[in-house]
């Protein structure tokens, strides 16, 4: 049997278990969360298989490449289906924690796994059509655990999310519709294919612009990131930290597959946009988090001056830089979604997040003061954390290619990155006026802290391990950006419509 | 090779590893753990001895681990001369600060255990900097050097000036750091290598890559300032001073700060050669150095006095290596060793002074002789090498170093002027502030701050500054080891051969301007004296660290304004952009590439062209029309007509395209919505419901909406033109139709592509139906917040069980 | 939608609901060969479904369909999703569809049927479910009501939530003896 449809089949077919069970109880979060683990494993062993040798290609339907859909799990689509299972398996189990079953919201599972579905079919899918649709599913699901516990403020804070990814989506659909008049197919692989010899037809490159914009709006690049910084605080800390680690990062790779797999590598303008677009996201990001005086609010704004490193080295188009990109991806994801996590723990102990309200944790919640630390710095990269890494790679490409203006934007948003850990660290950890109190008696702040401590080993292994996982990190960026390869793996399965030349 | 590597291991990892065990130790040993930790610093110094002696120096050994190959980064470490002696002076010291650590760290104090694993952590760190033959392994250990201090200087996190201090330092440190980050790749751009020890055996290509090493050997050295606080960012260090005394002795005395001192050894020989390393050095460092030793001097702090006496020192560290001739220094050994005798002693002297006395103020200590003679005669051999008396190690130092310059006045012209000079003058103030520190501490009347508070310290805390003043008269007397030491250590391309110093070089004129300055610095500590140094306070003009400060307070509340200035809460206010930025971005474009076709077709276009056909244009004008409705008619109910209308009027476009799904489709989906819309007609809000007041936007936002949605239609208009006018001749749409009975068993391609070719598609979409439905119920219900909770605005996630009341927060 | 049920009017609806469904079915069954489909066959017998709501209110719709539509459009994507997976049972890749061919069928005579019809019926339910619980729902709390009934509420709400029917009754006694404070205890 091939596995390829199982990272999505799994969540969808959870989701729908769930929902049949109904009401929340103890069992169903055991099958969620055994499920979950199932998916991780599952996503795990397609890195190791994908990255030692060819990438998992399912024909949809038996119908050959370029007239049904396929599904293609590469070392990068494995890469973050890996991260994807990880994180919401990180964020489920901190759900547990943080809520009895008692008061657990019954539509949170099963929107979540409806979500995560529609993610990894965004990761999977080798067709933009069918990237639409998961899209949509990834999108709707997004809407409806954004609004699902919000009270009546939150859902306005929460309309900007959904006005601008309708927006989105619009003109996502328009650009399908115009691929498919430009190159006469959807599949990733045949337009790659078609579009190598018309590369100098400046049709591709409008399309390519307009594909920046949609993709530009889901990752949220300067100036298309209105969505973003109050939508996500609004949400339960779980959620926050899955959409945080996730949903934009979709986005990430949605434009690293299309300007390394799909498009021509010859879009020069395109690149250049982006890297410049990527020096701004970063620069009014951490602008934006050093504003904000509570961690959730902080954290929101910095994925976006993350955003901007990692688009910063899809811009720089080397494979140094897509394996730099591919790297901070991996080291984002999971810092980002841990530090949501831990800042919820801090929530939990000081009864708010504002940092004025907060104070004494490091001296009676020391734990949570190392993870912390851990990840805030890896966050501002600090080496040998895991960020400084990815970080790293991105300053020796910028260097190489001369961009000195965009590596000094790295350079400064960094500092302004420790700077406004340093904001959190000063007033929720070291300030310790005796009227701070903190809720130690509130026992689940333990099991929370586990949770974001597992993920920090985990981040911590990334700093350390570097080299392995940037092994991987090069392995799916040179193969990103091998199209003649993934076109050959793509068409040579056949089945009815029978075989195509490219 | 192996039983060195296994040394080196347990030199540096294993107070690495050791740190944290210290932590958890703490919680259950108290302050007892700090014995606990007197063995790393212990088992470090002497591992590290007997590499020193097993390596025969003056050789050297490289000893290395694969860490990152792909970076070319390994785990790598460099065993010389230099490392080895900022080696053994960081684990040297680092015992001596241990043992009056465990003395000083009372029951006063919590967290014992946190204490000493930052500082287990500290001296790791420093030992991995200083060994490292990675560039980048230096660079890691240099930045865990920051945080380790940031760590320390914050252990008092109660106060903010602590807090505050870390943060600068942090901050500094670690901004210096990324800029020598920059400066690190530059070099391995060039080179290829981040190995030390190749680098320093082949040089650097400096002619062929001026610029670009001219560049990178500026970053490194802001990197170095910044670690070793030279001007201008010499204001976080003695902020830094808000840690213990025990932390404040280590860094200051032996650590931390050196380390900019031991980069600049370290990069010495790959850059004296470029022009600008001994102008930039100088300028910088002299001036670091006379501007500290002034401050020191206007200082009354007793901790602040050392420290801006550190700042100076490390210009003066510093400088000796810009204005040292080409092949090689000759006595930075010395210069080192002999501040690291003086300020490790004088800050532990103080220490003990400050925890006896109770106060750190100079002006309200006075006639601590009576009641600690023996501490009196230790600080006054520190004090005395401090101002250079000969005798001791500091008048060794000062003579070498006038001499030094007096020959680089030769060389340098007007930079050896202006080293002289600041040299001159430095040597005089420290002269005056080092018997202001002695006299006014422990000579005159008791004072009433010292008769109130007074207790006894351990004896045994004593021992750590003896060894130090110790070593400071004995070597300043005795100079064979010294000499030894020096030769012993040398390294190549930094030292010159065989040195040798001497108590006595004959009457030169280093000897007499040397007096001159004693004689000169004696009046001015006399005129102190006798004004009862009324004058020292430090102007509010030379306080950089306010400066920053209010810079940074500044800046947070730009970052505001800007956050307020681009907030948008509001459809109309964000869509607008994202819109403008798709025409600048796509539209720009598109015009650039149409441009010039469309000018040449100008003349030639006429309406045939397009061919309209008359029913379709019929019905899509009629759509437009109602479109247009939907904007210019002003109440909900007539605008779902209009909107309604529109939606039938689609029907027929599909029919008249021949496409019976579509049509069909379309009109029950426009049945099942006007459904919905009458149903809910009820429940859509009057805006005077909605609790706010709808603005109606002024004209000019209106006429930029006008422009930007005729744009947008424009736009995509242009794009479907465009891109159908060449449509890709072979489209994968023609095999649906073509092969849908053959291969799919159905005649309605429609359908078997919905089902059977894209069934996939068709999954997705259904699943969105399903999840849109339970969206929607999820909706439905909702906490309900209280006129005054929505007033308050954003609250605090849902879900935490936190009461509703509590978890307000402004945005 | 308490629209006016006189006798002609109800007897109208029921006779309208038949024949739409009757089409509905009839779409569809020719949709792979005819215009139709899951689709278009779902949209019809939800807006049959709709009309009856109009005869008998939504309240009664409730008592009528005996199950919740919810489980329906649930059911019918386990359906599509489930047609799916049946070859891979037999080693052939997700969603590839087969297609039966028998003669001599009693009544029917010759018979095409496959996989196809089996995903597309799924799509019908996903459709019917779907829209009616949509309408139902919003039919429901645009009246004041409320929209869920005490079920529904366990299985699409929060304990600690409210209805947004600012004067709707309580669904149930055990809801309204709940108190508000709930939403902050553990």
């Amino acid at each position: 049997m091939n596995p390829t449809i199982l990272p999505i089949l799994l969540p969808l077919l959870t989701a729908l278990l769930v929902l049949f069970w109904g009401k929340p109880g103890r069992p169903r979060r055991v099958l969620v969360a055994g499920s979950g683990i199932v998916q991780l494993a599952l996503a795990l062993w397609l890195v190791a298989r994908s990255c030692t040798g060819e990438s998992f290609v399912l024909t949809l339907g038996n119908w050959s490449a370029p007239f049904g859909i396929v599904l293609v799990i590469d070392p990068l689509a494995a890469i973050m289906l890996a991260l994807s299972t990880f994180t919401a398996l990180a964020s489920i189990l901190y759900g547990y924690a943080e809520l009895s079953f008692r008061v657990e919201h019954p539509l949170r599972l099963p929107l979540t796994q409806f979500l995560l579905a529609g993610i990894n079919l965004a990761f999977c899918t080798g067709d933009l059509f069918n990237l639409f649709v998961a899209f949509e599913i990834m999108l709707i699901a997004s809407y409806a655990l954004l609004t699902l516990e919000a009270d009546d403020w939150d859902v306005k804070q929460a309309f900007p999310y959904l006005a601008v990814n309708l927006v989105g989506s619009t003109l996502f659909l328009c650009a399908a519709g115009l691929a498919y008049t430009l190159f006469g197919t959807l599949n990733f692989a045949d337009i790659a294919m078609r579009a190598s010899v018309m590369a100098d037809d400046p049709r591709v490159l409008a399309l390519g612009l307009l594909l920046l914009v949609v993709f530009g709006i889901k990752a949220g690049i300067f100036p298309l990131y209105y969505w973003l910084p109050n939508s996500y605080p609004t949400l339960p800390i779980p959620l926050a930290a899955l959409y945080a680690g996730m949903l934009t990062k979709v986005g990430v790779y949605v434009l690293l597959r299309v300007f390394g797999t799909v498009l021509p590598h010859s879009l020069e303008p395109a690149h250049q946009l982006l890297a410049w677009l990527a020096g701004a996201t970063m620069i009014f990001g951490v602008l934006g988090a050093i504003s904000r005086n509570f961690i959730r609010g902080i954290l929101a704004y910095h994925i976006l001056s993350q955003i901007g490193f990692m688009v910063l080295a899809i811009g720089l188009f080397t494979p140094l830089s897509f394996a730099a990109c591919i790297f901070y991806v991996i080291h984002h994801i999971i810092v980002k979604s841990s530090l949501f996590l831990i800042g919820g723990v801090g929530l939990c102990l000081n009864r708010t997040d504002n940092l004025d309200r907060m104070g004494n944790l490091w001296r009676h919640a020391p734990w949570l003061g190392v993870v912390f630390l851990c990840q805030a710095l890896s966050l501002a990269g600090l080496p040998p954390l895991s960020g400084f890494w990815g970080k790293y790679a991105i300053v020796v490409v910028g260097l190489e290619k001369g961009a000195y203006v965009l590596v000094a934007a790295s350079l400064v948003a960094s500092i302004l990155t420790l700077f406004s850990m340093l904001k959190i660290w000063n007033s929720a950890f070291w300030n310790s006026p005796d009227e701070r109190e903190v809720c130690l008696w509130d026992l689940r702040w333990v099991k929370l802290c586990r949770v974001a401590a597992g993920m920090t080993v985990v981040s911590l292994g990334i700093g350390l391990g570097a080299e392995g996982v940037f092994r991987v990190a090069q392995e799916a960026a040179v193969r990103a950006l091998d199209q003649e390869g993934y076109a050959r793996v793509v068409f040579s399965r056949i089945g009815k419509g029978g075989a195509t030349p490219p | 090779m192996e039983s060195n590597g296994i040394l080196l291991l347990v030199a540096v990892v294993l107070p690495l590893l050791g740190a944290p065990l210290v932590a958890l130790a703490g919680r259950g040993l108290g302050r007892r753990v700090g014995w606990l930790a007197f063995a790393f610093p212990l088992i470090s110094a002497g591992t590290l001895l007997s590499l020193a002696a097993r390596i025969g120096l003056p050789g050297s050994e490289v000893i290395e681990w694969p860490w990152i190959p792909t970076f070319g980064i390994q785990f790598s470490f460099l065993l010389d001369g230099l490392s080895l002696f900022f080696a053994l002076v960081v684990s040297g010291v680092g015992v001596l600060i241990f043992f009056y650590a465990n003395f000083y760290l009372d029951d006063h104090y919590e967290h014992h255990g946190r204490f000493y694993c930052y500082l287990t952590l500290f001296m790791a760190a420093m030992l991995g900097t200083v060994l490292a033959n990675n560039l980048m392994l230096l660079f890691v250990f240099w930045e865990l050097t920051g945080l380790a201090s940031f760590l320390l200087i914050g252990f008092l996190h109660h106060e903010e000036k602590s807090r505050i201090g870390a943060r600068q330092a942090l901050l500094i440190t670690g901004f210096t750091g990324l800029l020598m980050l920059a400066g690190v790749i530059m070099v391995w751009l060039v080179t290829g290598t981040y190995d030390l020890a190749v680098l320093l055996g082949s040089g650097l290509p400096l002619a062929e890559h001026r610029g670009w090493l001219t560049a990178a050997m500026v970053l490194l050295l802001l990197g170095a300032f910044g670690k070793s606080a030279q001007f201008p960012l010499q204001f976080w260090l003695p902020n830094a001073m808000a840690a213990p005394t025990p932390v404040s002795a280590y860094l200051h005395s032996a650590t931390m700060v050196k380390l900019g001192v031991f980069l600049c050894a370290r990069i010495f020989p790959l850059f004296v050669e470029n022009g600008l390393w001994a102008p930039l050095l100088t300028l910088v460092a002299f001036t670091t150095m006379l501007l500290g030793a002034v401050l020191a001097l206007l200082a009354n702090d007793l901790k602040a006095i050392l420290a801006f006496s550190t700042v100076s020192q490390l210009g003066y560290l510093i400088g000796y290596y810009g204005l040292g001739p080409a092949h090689g220094v000759e006595y930075d050994y010395l210069h080192i060793l002999n501040h690291v005798f003086y300020k490790g002693c004088l800050f532990m002297v103080a220490g003990i002074v400050i925890h006896a006395a109770g106060v750190q103020d100079i002006r309200q200590l006075g006639g601590l002789r009576r009641r600690m003679p023996w501490l009196a005669g230790v600080c006054l051999i520190a004090a005395a090498t401090m101002a250079g008396v000969p005798g001791t190690t500091g008048f060794l130092s000062k003579e070498t170093m006038l001499k030094e310059i007096f020959e680089a006045m030769n060389g340098h012209g007007a930079l050896g002027i202006y080293a002289t000079t600041c040299v001159v003058l430095t040597s005089l103030a420290k002269v005056a502030f080092s018997f202001r520190f002695f006299a006014n501490v422990f000579l005159g009347e008791e004072s009433e701050a010292v008769k109130k508070n007074f207790h006894a310290p351990p004896p045994a805390i004593l021992a750590p500054p003896l060894i130090l003043a110790g070593g400071a008269l004995l070597l300043g007397l005795w100079t064979g080891p010294l000499d030894a030491l020096m030769r012993g250590l040398a390294v190549e391309g930094l030292h010159q051969s065989a040195p040798h110093l001497a108590l006595w070089h004959g009457p030169t004129t280093e000897l007499f301007v040397s007096l001159a300055v004693m004689l000169l610095g004696l009046g001015v500590f006399v005129l102190g004296q006798r004004t009862a140094w009324r004058w020292a306070a430090i102007p509010r003009r030379l306080r950089f660290d306010e400066y920053f400060e209010t810079g940074i307070e500044h800046f947070s509340k730009f970052t505001k304004w800007l956050t307020r200035f681009l907030r948008a809460d509001k459809p109309v206010d964000y869509l607008p952009v994202i819109i403008a930025f798709t025409l600048c971005v796509v539209g720009g474009f598109m015009g650039y590439a149409l441009w010039p076709s469309v000018r040449e077709s100008a003349g030639a276009w006429t309406w045939d062209a397009l061919a309209p056909h008359p029913v379709r244009s019929f019905v899509a004008a009629l759509i437009a029309l109602s479109v247009v409705g939907v904007l210019i008619l002003r109440r909900w109910t007539t605008q779902l007509i209009s909107l309604s209308v529109a939606g039938f009027l689609t029907t027929f476009y599909y029919v008249l395209y021949r496409a019976p799904d579509l049509a069909l489709t379309q009109i029950l989906i426009e049945v099942v919505t006007l459904f919905l819309i009458l149903i809910l007609l009820g429940r859509f809000p009057r805006s005077s419901e909605l609790g706010e007041i709808i603005h109606r936007p002024s004209l000019a936002r209106r006429r930029l909406n006008v422009v930007l949605s005729l744009g947008v239609g424009i736009l995509m208009t242009t794009f479907i033109l465009w891109f159908n006018a060449v449509p890709h001749p072979d489209r994968i749409g023609r095999f649906f139709t073509e092969r849908t009975v053959e291969l799919a068993e159905g005649r309605n391609a429609v359908n078997t592509i919905l089902v059977d070719f894209r069934g996939f598609d068709t999954l997705g979409e259904i699943t969105v139906l399903v999840i849109a439905m339970l969206g929607g119920l999820g909706l439905l219900m909702r906490y309900k917040r209280t006129p005054e909770e929505y007033q308050e605005g954003p609250m605090g996630p849902p879900g935490l069980g936190i009461k509703h009341s509590e978890r307000r927060e402004e945005p | 939608m308490n629209g006016p049920r006189s006798f002609i009017f109800n007897s109208t609806v029921r006779l309208v609901f038949f024949l739409v469904n009757v089409v509905a079915v009839y779409l569809l069954l020719r949709g792979h060969n005819a215009p139709g489909g899951g689709f278009i066959a779902g949209l019809a017998t939800a807006i049959s479904l709709i009309f009856l709501s109009l005869a008998v209110g939504v309240e009664g719709m409730h008592r009528l369909l005996r199950f919740d539509p919810v489980l329906l459009a649930a059911a019918g994507l386990v359906l599509a999703a489930g047609a799916g997976m049946l070859p891979m049972f037999v080693n052939q890749p997700f969603l590839e569809h087969f297609q039966f061919h028998l003669s001599n069928v009693p009544v029917l005579g010759e018979v095409h049927a496959g996989t196809p019809l089996l995903f597309d019926v799924g799509v019908f339910l996903v459709v019917v479910g779907v829209t009616c619980k949509m309408i139902f729902v919003f039919a429901k709390s645009a009246q004041g009501l409320r929209a869920l009934v005490a079920e529904e509420e366990r299985r699409y709400s929060s304990p600690v939530e409210q209805p947004i029917e600012s004067d709707a009754p309580p669904a149930s006694q055990e809801a309204a003896a709940r108190p508000k404070e709930e939403r902050h205890a553990n």
